[in-house]
């Protein structure tokens, strides 16, 4: 054991720790600050027990009072499009009000209704609370793609997975918007198909995400996901069973005093397919959800 | 400002340390002091600026009567009424912001009367200062002081490492050291020891209190009852926060001071091996056991007046020390078993019979373990419920307690027979990683109650270590690991107030 001097020591022990430090800063806290700043991203990339975590530290850090929430799946997310397209960006460039995206590809109720619970722990209080629901997520009532009862801090997640959180840290948002043109998919089978039971437990939830948003918002609008009436046309999608939804929806809404919409985006221009919106798509969107926020005020 | 946070240990003791040291390098001691003594101010106004008033007054006020009571030459006022007048001064300010609201709910409890509070809020450090300059005030009457600058003196009082919580310093220890010119000089041996002091500090409070916290408050404030198990887990895991987070937070302190070259004195000495209460008085919080002994105890007559004076004043004397720490009555109800226990054990030594040394500890133990819960307890509702659940056995519970625990121990076995085992391990939950992210989950508490016995009872305080101190590798080691993992375990967000800013 070598003996160092007192001015050595106390050299080396600062410098060691900043050593330290500075690897766990540039490794973990450098990403995640930007991750967490340059939201619209795809929570969905992580392993599934760090993203409870990382949801809570970014409504935490983008909470500010009065602002708007938006949660929902990839239609409110504006999968594939830069955050500066999308409608959450131009309906907050329109309002001057923040609005914060908490939505993300494939999201379901149950998320939904963590991510508000997580809002209430932190006493957040916002101006209106924004949520989509979409006919096709009653199917799976079962699904849901946030683990917050075994969930792991991510700071761990970084250095556990770290290829993953690597590259998903270096790529988290799209830089550039596709094209706007309509991908059609071969078909989509089953996919607004759903049984009562399903439905049934979705409204059960849907009552209690209403009664969520209430208790941290004044102004909750719910609205049904648009889609592309062609595309549902063409690969003979059960609308039959969407139009219940649609109008059980509206019932809760109105029972539970909250704006229910219904979007009337029925052009295949504004579409990326069948359900998610382009450039276009997302002006429509942002103006519709500005003029129902005014009214509501 | 907190000691644990970023603010304080990356941006305010840096500054501080460098400035100070460079305008006394560059020969201006006197500016070093006043900037001392300035950022001291600030490290206390951060957290409310609008007490900083306060202190100034009491610092001002209090440094004029001990002026005017440590003239040698006779004066027109009588100065046993000066000092009278100081301390009711002193008292009055303490009493208005602390007691108000307690007073008013009795009274209006007792006489049926609807009087609002005043709902004040509670100036930081005021107990600490409070008593650190009565003390010095009667030192004065008794021409125990010298005559010592505004400068020196707004440095005992204000200097930040032991402004907010403690030690209670005593003017003859600090002032001599302010004054010293060796002390001018930058101590590298200081330093290093100062830096390591404070690491076990900052890790203290941080990993181990802070843990201990989840559990405490979970079973005091949150559950509606408690069974067999979480009541003992509860006030094990409250006794041992307390301990690490007050002793963590007096290890800070006295390391930020060796920075400055100031030694303060120890607070603490491995209280819970203590063998008896007063064993543990002397261990305990000693600074505020010495101040109470010195300014209550033996004014009141000590032990010099026969028996029964004696239990009276030990009594009167623990009562105020409750009565301190809170404005609540279960904070009297505690001082109240304090100088209960100390008189029956003074009476018990009068028989001179040696107790099995196991069963002393024992009794000492619990005996503390259950009065820390009127002090912890924010009514006495909780203190019941908790103290219910302790001595209320249920066989099944104990049973089924133990079956899990071994199930718990089982797979943290097979945790780290997983790291050592393979290099590759594909099913990742299974590693210390995953330990270390649920550190602080329920099912833990009970390894970190045992963990903390051993530690409490069994390994050097950190005096002790510090004592053995070298500037060498190993400590270096040592040092590094507890203060990169202190900081680490701080970004989680969790990071609190210590307990004793309470008081």
């Amino acid at each position: 054991m070598s003996y160092l001097k007192n001015k050595r020591y106390v050299i080396q022990f600062i410098s060691l720790s900043l050593l330290f430090l500075s690897l766990i800063w540039l490794l973990i806290y450098l990403p995640i600050h930007n991750y967490n700043s340059n939201r619209i991203y795809d929570l969905r990339a992580v392993p599934q027990r760090y993203r409870a975590s990382l949801l809570e530290e970014f409504l935490v850090k983008q909470y500010t009072p009065n602002s708007i929430l938006l949660i929902g799946d990839s239609q409110a997310n504006g999968y594939r499009y830069p955050t500066d397209m999308v409608f959450s960006t131009l309906l907050a460039k329109k309002l001057h009000k923040k609005v914060i995206n908490a939505a993300f590809r494939g999201e379901r109720i149950q998320d939904n209704i963590y991510t508000l619970t997580l809002a209430k722990k932190h006493h957040m209080h916002f101006d209106t609370i924004i949520y989509n629901a979409d006919p096709s997520h009653p199917r799976e009532p079962s699904l849901h793609y946030i683990n917050w009862k075994d969930n792991l801090n991510y700071k761990i997640g970084i250095l556990k997975a770290s290829n993953i959180f690597a590259q998903f840290s270096l790529k988290f948002n799209p830089t550039t918007a596709p094209n706007d043109d309509i991908h059609r998919y071969k078909n989509l089978d089953h996919y607004l198909d759903m049984n009562q039971t399903a439905l049934n437990r979705y409204l059960k939830d849907l009552k209690k995400l209403i009664s969520l948003s209430k208790s941290i918002s004044k102004n909750v609008i719910i609205y049904y996901t648009p889609h592309c009436p062609s595309e549902v046309k063409r690969l003979k999608l059960n609308t039959k069973a969407a139009t219940m939804f649609r109008n059980s929806v509206e019932k809760i809404c109105k029972e539970n005093n909250v704006t229910f919409l219904n979007p009337q985006i029925v052009e295949e221009k504004y579409y990326k397919d069948i359900v998610h919106l382009n450039s276009k798509g997302h002006i429509k969107m942002a103006n519709i959800l500005y003029n129902t926020i005014q009214k509501n005020h | 400002m907190l000691f644990n946070s970023y603010e304080f240990i990356f941006l305010f003791l840096p500054i501080t340390f460098f400035t100070y040291f460079y305008l006394i390098h560059k020969r201006f001691t006197a500016t070093a002091k006043i900037f001392l003594v300035f950022a001291s101010l600030f490290f206390y106004s951060w957290w409310n600026i609008n007490y900083l008033p306060l202190i100034l007054l009491s610092l001002l006020f209090n440094y004029s009567i001990g002026k005017i009571l440590n003239q040698k030459r006779e004066i027109k006022l009588s100065k046993k009424g000066v000092l009278i007048f100081g301390v009711f001064i002193n008292l009055a300010l303490l009493g208005y912001y602390k007691y108000s609201d307690f007073f008013i709910e009795n009274i209006n409890n007792i006489l049926n009367l609807q009087i609002p509070l005043l709902h004040l809020a509670l100036p930081l450090a005021i107990s600490f200062f409070t008593f650190q300059q009565i003390a010095f005030l009667v030192d004065s009457y008794r021409q125990e002081t010298s005559e010592y600058n505004f400068l020196n003196y707004a440095l005992f009082v204000t200097f930040f490492p032991q402004l907010i919580a403690g030690p209670i310093v005593h003017h003859k220890e600090m002032m001599p050291q302010f004054f010293a010119t060796k002390n001018l000089v930058k101590n590298y041996k200081n330093i290093a020891l100062g830096l390591f002091i404070f690491s076990i500090g900052l890790f203290k409070k941080v990993v181990i209190a802070d843990s201990f916290a989840v559990w405490a408050d979970k079973g005091f404030d949150e559950a509606t009852a408690l069974n067999f198990i979480d009541a003992w887990s509860s006030s094990l895991s409250y006794t041992f926060q307390l301990y690490f987070d007050f002793s963590g937070y007096t290890d800070m302190a006295i390391g930020a001071a060796l920075l400055f070259n100031i030694k303060l004195p120890i607070n603490f000495n491995s209280p819970y091996k203590a063998l008896n209460i007063q064993d543990f008085w002397r261990r305990w919080h000693i600074t505020l056991s010495r101040f109470l002994k010195d300014y209550i105890y033996i004014p009141l007559g000590g032990n010099r007046k026969g028996e029964l004076y004696t239990y009276r004043n030990l009594m009167i004397t623990f009562l105020l020390g409750g009565i301190w720490h809170g404005a609540a009555w279960s904070f009297l109800f505690w001082g109240f078993l304090h100088g209960l226990a100390l008189s029956i054990h003074r009476f018990w030594k009068r028989f001179k019979i040696s107790m099995p040394k196991l069963l002393a500890w024992f009794l000492t133990f619990n005996f503390i373990n259950i009065t820390w819960i009127f002090f912890r307890a924010h009514t006495w509702n909780d203190a019941f419920k908790v103290l219910h659940g302790m001595f209320h056995i249920e066989p099944k519970e104990i049973s089924h307690f133990i079956s899990e625990k071994l199930t718990i121990l089982e797979k943290l076995y097979q945790k780290i027979y997983n790291i050592f085992a393979t290099e590759i391990d594909t099913n990742r939950s299974h590693t210390i990683v995953s330990f270390f992210a649920h550190f602080r989950d329920e099912k833990y508490a009970f390894i970190y109650i045992v963990i903390a016995f051993i530690t409490v009872l069994f390994a050097k305080n950190s005096q002790e270590i510090a004592q053995k101190f070298q500037a060498n590798s190993y400590y270096l080691a040592i040092n590094t690991f507890l203060f990169v993992a202190a900081i680490y375990i701080l970004s989680f967000g969790t990071y609190s107030e210590f307990l004793y800013f309470n008081f």
